[in-house]
């Protein structure tokens, strides 16, 4: 059957070459065959096919309905169309820009042709052969379509379906993946536009933006994010002809616009999970409407009071990786990598097994040499396909800023720094919680109201940077404001009055700026909605030390402050120290080591007989053998034979005996599966270079483990229960 | 029609029927046991075996497949069973454990087994001393006697968790 479809696609993209003005018999020979497409393999296998062969059966009935003529143009595009299906149908892989290109052609005709839609109905017979025709999204797209004549339906408020979508899942799918692209670039235009209003590149991206979610949600039948995109694509199109000039006002409805799409796409995530989704959360659409129609008559609106920042709403909506990438399970990129590695370690292996041979046989040391440099190399790409730049990130936060510096009254220059900078994906999304907060706090706590600033030296414009760069393989992400600065004596004060400190207690600055990020903790005299309860911080705090990374305060009060995040590359990698006991390997992370040293055996004391401590430099550190603790036949039991690891962990800095130190590295830190996790002292495991598996040490647990005898009692029973 | 009756009939004889298929046997000591084929994943040489400190004697520890790291268990100590010397024959088989990856050391795999249904037989009771909750019945095929064994009953994560609660 296909064969023959094939066939006659050829046929009639023919025919449509040759074929006259307004032959509308040709135009239902065409529909009847799209029908055909439609329900063929062909289309089901095929997202981009399907939709393109919908679009065209759209035309056709538009054509049939006597709604305008076939005109040249028409068939111009059916002629287009038919071509591509026909390539599609001999087995030809389409490419996507040349669907949406024909996809786009079609909707422009329409829109310039055709009056108040009427729904082709028989879309909905050759449907039947999916789905019941009860079924909910059938039922929406018998509704009246008003995308083509939104001016005359405009009157109607727009509905906003709630049922659970049960078909074309991978069309809404699709949708939402693009609208939350096309709403992001949208978004990074708007800023660009603010700043210079005469851009009109960023214009044309903004109102492309629109014009796209709008049609494909004409498509789908989602006609509140249809009605509302199609306002505010009359307004910017009337900015794009000359006839309104973008100023604040068209700004801040265009930014409102793509709140509500958001709100609207995120609906529409919920119906697509199988839910019902509730309209809770959507912004008042028709009030929208009427301030993007005023505000294409060029009159003034009220700017939305924002009583929520918007990123925390957005969250729901699909991330888009870099541009022109291919979208790739993470799963498949996992196992890439575990791949990569173990290549890495057979071909260490192979090498070090022909060692000898290598020495006589020139050619093979070569080969040898050839193989590790690409096995290198790969792995490395293969690292580097779990990084994507802080870019989009760092955007929603430049949106931030300028929300809650529009909402404060405070004047702010937002300048962003490094967004190409890469981290690893999980980890990009988790520093999004930690910079909302800091920001906030600079915006509100930091920068002084315009009229306080002119009173000192600076700027009325406050000035808050956000930086991300390398520093010896950590990532460092700064925000730094030329606000007030921390006030140390408050702080102090603040401290000793919550019991943190004592009066007179010698202190340095970082001690002294740590204390910002304890819970509770806040210096605000009030409280806003913004800040000012004590509770950010600490999530900064929390957030950063879950990713591995370390938070840093410098500030000097009254010329600004600067908070930056310490970060790792990525999660799956640390930097390790191999540690020997006995047979068994460890890998101790390098962060959490303070020194290493061969101890005298006069430096050991003991305590009761049992309790061990060793003495460093005059202090005190409480000594663990690892053998004992972990069950292994050491080297040897005397520490002036071994060596000592000291280790630092929240609460306590001690000394972790091990026979010997095999090396620095960076290791994958690799799960021990369902069944061995939650064992007290290990975190996991890595593979080293011999292939085989290492234990990687948990210290703050191990330290716990070894001087306090493991978690408190009903701490198990919780954690049985849980299992 | 007919045949939906037998079924019927011979669900209401007990879930033997169910138990029908084939199975992988291997040795351990002078015993055959038989794991359900669809639950093997593959069968490795015995490698060397990184020790996990702190769990149960039978956790004999990790080992590196192909990039993941995955536990493995000596069914010999879980059965109580003397140690043996580890030969040629001596391997990991790899099971599906409720969609993660677990080995078990084995003495030998021999053969897949197609095991009807008329051949097996529920597990008997042996005693108070013997716990046989994990044994799914036994097979009867060539004079031999196969112990069909359910693999998530033997090696369920809880337990390996709760062990180590014990031994913390």
């Amino acid at each position: 059957m296909s064969s023959d479809i094939d066939k006659r696609l050829d046929d009639l993209a023919l025919k449509l070459t040759l074929a006259d003005e307004g032959d509308v018999d040709l135009v239902t020979q065409v529909r009847k065959e799209l029908a055909a497409v439609c329900a063929s393999d062909l289309a089901m296998d095929n997202r981009g096919i399907m939709k393109l062969a919908k679009e065209l059966i759209r035309l056709t009935l538009i054509v049939e309905g006597d709604n305008f003529d076939a005109d040249g143009e028409t068939i111009m595009i059916l002629s287009d169309g038919i071509g591509l299906l026909a390539q599609a149908a001999q087995g030809e892989k389409l490419e996507k820009p040349t669907i949406v290109a024909v996809l786009d052609r079609i909707e422009q005709q329409m829109a310039a042709g055709v009056g108040p839609g009427k729904k082709p109905a028989k879309k909905k017979t050759k449907k039947k052969t999916r789905v019941a025709p009860s079924a909910p999204v059938a039922a929406q797209e018998s509704t009246p379509k008003v995308e083509d004549a939104p001016s005359e339906a405009a009157e109607d408020a727009p509905v906003t379906h709630t049922e659970p979508i049960t078909e074309d899942n991978e069309l809404y799918a699709e949708f939402l993946e693009e609208a939350a692209e096309h709403l992001q670039n949208a978004e990074s235009s708007l800023l660009d536009l603010e700043s210079d209003p005469s851009d009109s590149e960023a214009l044309g991206t903004v109102f492309r933006a629109y014009h796209t979610i709008k049609g494909v949600a004409g498509f789908l039948g989602l006609t509140d994010v249809n009605r509302v995109t199609h306002n505010a694509e009359t307004m910017l199109d009337a900015c794009r002809k000359g006839k309104l000039t973008f100023d604040q006002n068209i700004g801040d409805v265009s930014f409102e616009t793509i709140d509500a799409i958001r709100a609207m796409t995120a609906v529409i995530a919920v119906r697509l999970d199988g839910e019902v989704a509730s309209t809770e959360d959507l912004p008042d659409l028709l009030g929208l409407i009427e301030k993007l129609k005023q505000a294409t008559q060029g009159e003034q609106v009220e700017a939305k009071t924002q009583d929520e920042t918007p990123s925390e709403k957005t969250m729901k909506v699909p991330k888009r990786g870099p541009a022109a990438a291919v979208k790739v399970d993470t799963e498949k990129l996992d196992s890439l990598v575990n791949m990569v590695g173990e290549l890495v370690i057979a071909q260490t292996q192979v090498s070090q097994a022909s060692l000898e041979e290598q020495l006589r046989n020139e050619k093979l040391s070569k080969d040898m040499g050839h193989l590790g440099k690409i096995t290198n190399d790969i792995q490395e790409v293969a690292m580097s396909m779990r990084m994507i730049p802080v870019r989009d990130t760092f955007q929603k936060m430049a949106r931030l800023v300028r929300d809650l510096g529009r909402k404060s009254g405070k004047n702010i220059e937002f300048i962003m720094s490094g967004e190409d900078t890469e981290l690893d994906r999980n980890m990009v999304e988790e520093i999004g919680d930690p910079l909302v907060h800091i920001l906030r706090n600079s915006v509100d706590h930091g920068l002084e109201n315009p009229e306080q600033r002119s009173e000192t030296t600076k700027e009325p414009k406050g000035i808050i940077e956000l930086n991300a760069y390398h520093q010896g393989g950590n990532i460092v992400i700064e925000v730094k404001d030329d606000g007030r600065g921390l006030d140390k004596d408050k702080i102090l004060a603040k401290g000793i009055e919550r019991g943190l400190i004592k009066e007179g207690e010698p202190l340095s600055d970082s001690q002294i700026f740590g204390m910002i990020f304890q819970a509770g903790f806040s210096t605000a005299d009030k409280i806003t909605d913004v800040s000012g309860r004590g509770v950010g911080m600490d999530v900064v705090r929390q957030n950063t030390e879950k990713l591995r990374g370390k938070v840093e305060v410098s500030s000097e009060h009254g010329v600004g402050t600067t908070i930056s995040l310490k970060l790792p590359l990525t999660l799956a990698i640390i930097d390790g120290m191999i540690v020997r006991v006995g047979h068994e390997r460890y890998v101790i992370p390098t962060i959490s080591i303070v020194e290493t040293l061969r101890p005298k055996a006069e430096d050991r004391y003991t305590v009761q007989g049992t309790g061990e401590v060793v003495k460093v430099r005059g202090s005190l550190h409480p000594l663990i053998r690892l053998y004992s603790l972990f069950g292994v036949e050491p080297d040897t039991t005397e520490i002036d034979e071994a060596l000592i690891v000291i280790v630092e962990s929240d609460l306590d800095r001690c000394c972790l005996l091990v026979d010997e130190l095999i090396g620095q590295q960076q290791v994958v830190i690799k799960s021990l599966g369902e069944s061995l996790r939650g064992i007290q002292g290990i975190s996991g495991g890595a593979i080293l270079a011999d292939g085989l598996v290492g234990l990687i040490l948990d210290v703050s647990s191990l330290a716990d483990l070894a001087l306090r005898g493991g978690p408190e009692e009903d701490n198990v029973e919780q954690a049985g229960a849980m299992n | 029609m007919e045949s939906k009756t037998q079924i019927a009939e011979l669900d209401q004889e007990g879930s033997m029927a169910n138990l029908a298929g084939k199975y992988l046997t291997f040795h351990l000591a002078n015993e055959e046991y038989g794991l359900e084929i669809l639950r093997v994943i593959e069968i490795i040489g015995l490698i060397e075996v990184t020790a996990i400190p702190r769990t149960p004697d039978y956790v004999k520890g990790v080992i590196n497949l192909r990039g993941k790291v995955i536990p493995v268990v000596d069914l010999r100590r879980k059965f109580g069973l003397e140690e043996a010397e580890k030969t040629k024959e001596t391997c990991i088989v790899v099971v599906d454990i409720g969609g993660s990856h677990m080995g078990i050391v084995v003495d030998a795999v021999s053969e897949v087994l197609d095991i009807k249904s008329s051949e097996i037989e529920p597990a008997p009771a042996l005693g108070a001393g013997l716990d046989t909750s994990f044994i799914l019945g036994m097979g009867k095929t060539n004079d031999q006697v196969t112990i069909l064994l359910e693999i998530e009953k033997i090696l369920n994560s809880q337990e390996l968790v709760q062990v180590n609660e014990i031994a913390g």
